[in-house]
């Protein structure tokens, strides 16, 4: 399945020694990195985020940038719930800033899929 | 624009007001007038910037010597002094800038008006990255020229173009000067070349002090602020 990767402070693989103190805070972190950018602990957790979050930043690319995404098509800044701010796309908009999102996957060829979102309810 | 309710005009006006001064600069890769309409008719390209609102894609180049103000005495050319520069480093990516109104230049500028011992309302000639026209609505705003969300009105009246209180991108800047990559050089030397009173039809008369500030990496991940000041 699936996997959404939105560690407690994500230990690169193999985990490190935890050498250090346990973790003493909750916080999430995106992209991984092997220490807490919080509080600098190296005990960390991966744990699946919920896949929802809200947009914070939209545009629309209406040039080609990158082979087999044609455009348009929306380019956003999502919010996590758990906190982390990850740069992805809108499918199926429209959408705009403050819209709910749940993640979605698009698929790639021999390469795991890539987590994109789909407005799950406009903003009121 | 979300924020605090700028409108694409007041994008639109930076790209003129670069144009302006570009049509008195006879080395400016583009020089034909410009208006705000044709700004709004230009292709969008990722909302809300359309061509005329990004810069230039061209080669150039420059270089500058410092020295030490005893052995810049009896140089050939009338040496300019560095009163103050900072520099700053927010983030990497874009997903990790925490606001996007606000770039590393509140920092950096900041540290370069505070060595300086000036303030932004002393600034006679002012060269920013202008590498979209957004950009330079945000480092006024940074750099204390005007307050946050208040640039789209400080521009008004043409404040940045040739006649305006606060002359902007005098080459004509990224927009309509040149475009590199590397720009932050070129502002340097058109800073310099004000303060020498060697900008020709765009010598901005009296400049005694200029800030060449630029940001780089991915989006807006660094800045650095220069002010310079005739000797």
């Amino acid at each position: 399945v699936n996997i959404f990767p939105f560690p407690i402070s994500a230990p690169p693989t193999p985990p490190p020694s935890r050498s250090g103190p346990p973790a003493t805070c909750s916080a999430h972190q995106f992209y991984p990195r092997p220490f807490c950018l919080s509080c600098e602990s190296d005990a960390l957790e991966w744990v699946e985020a919920g896949g929802t979050g809200t947009i914070y930043s939209l545009t629309t690319v209406r040039l080609p940038v990158i082979e087999g995404l044609d455009p348009p098509y929306l380019l956003a800044l999502v919010d996590l719930d758990e906190g982390p701010r990850m740069l992805t796309n809108i499918v199926a908009g429209p959408a705009q800033i403050g819209d709910r999102v749940s993640v979605d996957w698009r698929d790639r060829e021999g390469l795991p899929p890539v987590p994109v979102f789909r407005v799950a309810e406009q903003r009121g | 624009m979300h924020h605090y309710g700028a409108r694409p005009e007041h994008l639109a006006e930076i790209a003129v007001a670069a144009r302006s001064w570009a049509a008195l600069n006879p080395k400016a890769w583009i020089r034909d007038p410009l208006t705000l309409d044709e700004v709004a008719a230009s292709p969008l390209l990722c909302d809300p910037l359309r061509k005329l609102d990004c810069c230039l894609v061209t080669d150039g180049g420059g270089a500058i010597v410092i020295a030490r103000k005893e052995r810049a005495r009896d140089a050939a050319k009338k040496p300019v002094r560095i009163l103050g520069a900072g520099e700053s480093h927010a983030q990497w990516h874009v997903a990790q800038c925490a606001d996007l109104t606000v770039t590393p230049g509140a920092v950096s500028g900041a540290e370069a008006f505070g060595m300086a011992g000036v303030r932004p309302s002393d600034v006679d000639v002012f060269e920013p990255y202008d590498n979209f026209t957004h950009a330079v609505l945000l480092y006024l705003e940074d750099l204390g020229f005007c307050g946050k969300g208040e640039a789209p009105a400080f521009i008004a009246d043409g404040r940045l173009r040739p006649g305006g209180a606060l002359p902007s991108m005098t080459s004509g800047g990224g927009l309509s000067y040149c475009h590199p990559g590397a720009l932050g050089i070129l502002l340097l030397i058109e800073a310099v070349r004000q303060l020498r009173g060697e900008a020709g039809d765009r010598q901005v008369a009296g400049a005694e002090i200029a800030v060449a500030h630029g940001t780089g990496g991915l989006a807006f991940s660094t800045a650095s602020t220069v002010v310079l000041a005739r000797e």
